[in-house]
């Protein structure tokens, strides 16, 4: 039960009580970020690692919440790390600049993220077009799962009948300069693609105007905050996609459905030339390159948004898996049937937890984006889920700030394996060269042995309470 | 028509090697509940031996039907002992705690495996050439012509010994006592340990039994596609993964029809779809979305029921 069940009248003075740390903490963060920027003894180098430590962490705790709050195993992350990647950086990067101009290769990056209006424009016509899109797929989806009642196999037959007329339909879209009129799937999805062209371009004035509004000054901010927050809705939406289908779903088979998931969501990514196909998409912050080279102090004018963001979203998360929601969430996991018993739904919870926990990856992904300035799928394979599940088995699965630490130290790690050469004596050269050389086996070996050495001192040490979790070999 | 015949073929002869690879996560999946990421590196490790038993080892000028028996030998016991090996030190020890350890350790292994062969140490990072192992092939290439459509020997080959490790596997499950064992600690971990099965050794064994599988498929797509490389295993692991899913995981069967139907599909997704080749990896994972959303004990699994 919370504490504040006290009456309104005393609440006022108890609800700053417990809210304030949180601005202060963040402001804390973002001041010490600040200070060890402008002090030279880090070095550029060190700050970027911070950095993309302080993004790990976001995304080591965004897991932490769905893997160990909600009980939901997700293989997926990276997945929508990549949504709010790709979507924040096409934004800010197409819609940023002060002028837009479709046929521009390049915009003129002095005046990029100066059009905040326009970043919004772009996530409101996508939110219309995927609106549409998903509105239709669930109907069509819904008629079919009716058709259950006449036939119980019928919805299987029409599945199939559907799939071999889209594949008509596309190929003869294809073969074909101009769409004949019967091809009614191809020349929906193109009058969709048109659908939010037509709204970007009409929007643009309008876009123009709303950002005239702010002062100059606060343009910029304005744009990254847009980006942020739309990679984050858009990631949000890819959680919601994700996360229904499977809710019926347990263990293994959840982890290897989001698994699919994750990895569908990057090939759809390569195909679409928008956001750079194959070779990447690459925009441009230049107001994180050094430039001139020595003024560190322009670099890194992304850190505190950076270092803000990751320690908003740790002390969020932490508030709400101590809250009443957080505690639903957490009975839901323990034993769903006694939660439905007491009136918690479970569908609810459960679906509440995947997307919040996708939102915060998006938004990781929309910093991870503005940090570097290119992006490549790569960058979102299934190895990056695994790191990212890794740091959230390796901190413990039921503590918040093992996982923001487990992030911090296995981004170092391999930076040192990486740069052995610098930390050990000049005498063991030859064997710093050889662990830089080979710091992927290394990095695998140190994995191994601490699951299970992990494991062997875990239950030596420690019994944990509650109750425990199954394991293999037991059904 | 024809066309679709040619690509029926195709997919069988990639599916049969997806339903090797399936079979092996579906035996260990049976047993342990356990998704054994490892397996799809075992595989590779198949394909690697193979062409250092072809090349180094045996120093085969000539490919003689001999020559080819010993590598699949050589590269299954190498792999047998690398299964057995995984499982008693990566595995064994990890039991007791929650699936996720173990799921983590199982890629850890795989990583290890991965980026182990690419070392300079081990196989290095560069694709290496598969010889011929198959006499007469190099010349004469097919062995039947039906109108346009060509069925090779390679293919052949591939299909007819993924069809006699069916039956081998079907014989030593059903008939044997091993598998007997095997199955009766698939249904029930600990009642089978109280009836007087080793566990432990049947565990070995499925592992054994599945790696071997893993090895003849490496051998078999040496011999298909000229190129072998450290990180072959982790593509067709996942769809041989998706394969035992879609046919049920933990039942054998169904792993083999899987794995054809997925090979399948693939062949007629490139064929079909126009720019299908770019969904080539895209269409084992709609195909494992729709299984999972639609019927997810798979098409010949059993759907557990869960009780209060």
């Amino acid at each position: 039960m919370q504490s504040d069940s006290s009456p309104p009248v005393r609440a006022t003075w108890l609800w700053f009580v417990h809210n304030l740390p949180v601005p202060i903490i963040v402001i804390a963060v973002v001041l010490v970020g600040r200070a060890l920027e402008f002090s030279d003894r880090p070095g550029p180098y060190v700050m970027h690692v911070a950095m993309i430590a302080a993004i790990n962490v976001i995304l080591a705790v965004s897991l932490q919440l769905i893997n160990g709050v909600s009980g939901q195993f997700s293989l997926g992350h990276a997945g929508f790390m990549a949504v709010g990647a790709y979507l924040g950086g096409y934004a800010t990067y197409t819609f940023g600049p002060w002028n837009y101009d479709p046929n521009a290769d390049y915009p003129d990056p002095r005046q990029l993220f100066a059009n905040p209006g326009g970043a919004l424009a772009c996530f409101v016509a996508l939110a219309v077009v995927a609106a549409i899109g998903f509105g239709l797929v669930t109907a069509l989806i819904l008629v079919i799962r009716s058709l259950r009642r006449i036939f119980p196999a019928l919805p299987l037959i029409v599945i199939a009948m559907l799939v071999v007329w889209v594949v008509i339909d596309a190929r003869a879209a294809a073969n074909s300069p101009n769409i004949p009129s019967a091809c009614i799937w191809s020349r929906g999805a193109i009058g969709l693609v048109n659908l939010y062209s037509s709204i970007i371009l009409h929007s643009q004035s309008g876009a123009l105007a709303l950002s005239g509004i702010l002062p100059y000054s606060w343009r910029k901010p304005a744009t990254l905050l847009v980006a942020i927050f739309g990679g984050g809705a858009a990631a949000a939406v890819a959680g919601l996609v994700v996360g229904i289908p499977t809710l019926r779903l347990r263990g293994d088979y959840l982890a290897i459905a989001t698994l699919g998931f994750a990895e569908i969501i990057r090939n759809v990514i390569v195909t679409i030339p928008a956001l750079g196909a194959a070779t990447g998409l690459s925009i441009n912050v230049y107001w994180t390159k050094p430039s001139p080279p020595d003024h560190i102090y322009e670099a890194f004018y992304i850190s505190p948004w950076i270092f803000g963001t990751a320690a908003l979203t740790f002390v969020l998360v932490r508030r709400l898996a101590h809250s009443p929601l957080g505690n639903a969430i957490k009975t839901v996991r323990d034993d769903e049937i006694a939660a439905a018993a007491m009136g918690i739904d479970p569908t609810r919870h459960r679906v509440i937890a995947f997307v919040t926990g996708a939102f915060l990856a998006g938004v990781a992904g929309a910093l991870y984006v503005h940090l570097d300035g290119y992006l490549n799928t790569n960058s979102f394979s299934f190895m990056r889920s695994i790191e990212i599940v890794v740091m959230v088995t390796l901190g413990g699965m039921e503590s918040l700030a093992g996982a923001a630490i487990a992030a911090v130290a296995l981004t170092a790690i391999p930076e040192l394996l990486d740069n052995a050469e610098r930390f050990l004596p000049g005498a063991l050269a030859a064997q710093a060269h050889w662990m830089s050389d080979n710091r992927f086996v290394i990095y695998a070996f140190l994995l191994l042995v601490i699951m299970i050495t992990r494991a062997k001192l875990k239950s030596a040490f420690w019994r944990s309470p509650g109750r425990k979790p199954q394991s293999i070999g037991h059904k | 028509m024809q066309q679709f015949l040619q690509q029926l073929i195709n997919g069988l002869s990639i599916g049969a090697i997806y339903a090797l690879i399936a079979v092996g996560y579906t035996m260990v999946y049976g047993v342990l509940r356990l998704i054994n990421f490892a397996h799809g590196d075992v595989y590779m490790i198949g394909a690697m031996t193979g062409f250092y038993a072809a090349t180094r080892w045996f120093h085969l000028a000539q490919p003689t039907w001999l020559g080819f028996f010993f590598v699949l030998i050589c590269s299954m016991l190498v792999c047998g002992c690398l299964g057995f090996f995984i499982e008693m030190f990566a595995y064994r020890p990890l039991r007791n705690q929650p699936r996720i350890v173990s799921l983590i350790t199982a890629i850890a292994v795989s990583m290890l495996l991965e980026f182990g062969g690419q070392a300079k140490w081990m196989f290095g990072p560069d694709p290496k050439p598969f010889p011929d192992l198959i006499p007469g092939v190099e010349l004469h290439p097919d062995l039947l012509h039906m109108g346009d459509v060509v069925i090779g020997k390679v293919d052949t080959l591939i299909f007819a010994v993924t069809i006699a490790m069916m039956f081998a596997l079907r014989y030593i499950v059903r008939e044997t006592k091993m598998g007997l064992a095997l199955r009766a600690v698939s249904y029930r971990f600990d009642t089978a340990s109280l009836m007087g099965v080793n566990v432990n050794r049947v565990i070995s064994f499925t592992f054994v039994l599945g790696s071997v599988m893993a090895a003849t498929a490496g051998v078999l797509v040496g011999l298909r596609s000229p190129k072998v490389d450290p990180l072959m295993g982790l593509l067709p692991g996942l769809k041989a993964f998706i394969a035992a899913v879609l046919g049920g995981i933990g039942n054998i069967g169904g792993a083999v029809a899987g794995g054809l139907l997925l090979g399948i599909t693939e062949a007629m997704v490139v064929s079909y779809v126009p720019r299908g080749s770019q969904y080539r990896d895209g269409v084992a994972f709609l195909v494992l979305i729709a299984i999972l959303v639609v019927k997810p004990s798979g098409l010949f699994g059993r759907a557990a029921i869960d009780k209060v």
